[in-house]
């Protein structure tokens, strides 16, 4: 009936993903797709790419508050994200730091595991 | 087209239907009343199981399927489709913050709902109503 020992860390590799998927989503519709759109007059990119983008950043977003309210997050870690979610590679500098908080869990849970 | 709608439908029932059984259980869950009996305990878990595999993909579908919808009927920029999404998105950020809730009502074993959660149920409805609204009655 005991939680899996990596559940915890289950969240934010969901969000890390979600946030790579987001990041990389708006870069092909900032870098490409807009682009080709003003440039070479052709719209369908943006029609295709913009719910696929739009699609990613709610599912970032749903996963940042199933991984911050399941936790006790800060609302300015929250904030940040958010924040790193809306500007073009943002979600880099949201990968180092999911990386770094995914870290300090399982470490913190190999020493409550060992205690 | 119509059984893609049929499914969309589907799958927004049982994201919903979904929603608003966790919504209830963690609104009723009193905190401060000492750890989870056994028998709570394995209702939490089903609980926490059935949002995970069943109204967490449903949702993921209702998205997939109501963009592509919208797409093919040429109605994004349309104000009732706006309102409709933003709808949306407020029920996918209720449903996180109800999931993960969930998730550390299993882990702490014990009773304490976020507060911000005791009226998840009225705000469910209030949202599905305005996303249907937009929908059926389309005012804009």
């Amino acid at each position: 009936m005991t939680a899996r020992p990596d559940s915890a860390c289950r969240p934010l590799r969901h969000l890390r993903l979600a946030s790579a998927l987001e990041g990389t989503t708006l870069l092909l519709l900032l870098g490409l797709a807009v682009p080709l759109k003003h440039l070479a007059g052709w719209p369908q990119a943006v029609s295709v790419l913009g719910p696929v983008h739009g699609a990613a950043f709610l599912l970032f977003v749903w996963c940042l508050l199933e991984a911050s309210s399941g936790e006790h997050w800060r609302a300015g870690e929250i904030a940040r994200l958010l924040g790193g979610a809306l500007l073009p590679f943002g979600a880099w500098a949201n990968a180092a730091f999911l990386r770094r908080k995914e870290e300090a869990l399982q470490s913190s849970q190999t020493a409550a595991d060992k205690g | 087209m119509l059984y893609l709608k049929a499914i969309h439908l589907i799958a927004v029932l049982t994201w919903l239907g979904g929603m608003l059984g966790v919504a209830l259980m963690l609104a009723s869950a009193q905190p401060g009343n000492g750890p989870l009996l056994l028998p709570e305990r394995k209702f939490l878990l089903a609980m926490q199981r059935w949002d995970r595999r069943v109204t967490t993909p449903a949702m993921l579908l209702a998205w997939l399927l109501g963009a592509y919808l919208a797409q093919q009927g040429h109605w994004f920029g349309s104000k009732w489709l706006s309102v409709k999404l933003l709808a949306v998105f407020a029920l996918s950020a209720l449903h996180g913050l109800q999931s993960g809730g969930l998730r550390r009502l299993c882990q702490d074993n014990l009773r304490k709902p976020g507060a911000s959660l005791r009226h998840a149920p009225a705000a469910l409805l209030a949202m599905a109503g305005v996303a249907i609204t937009a929908v059926i009655v389309k005012p804009f």
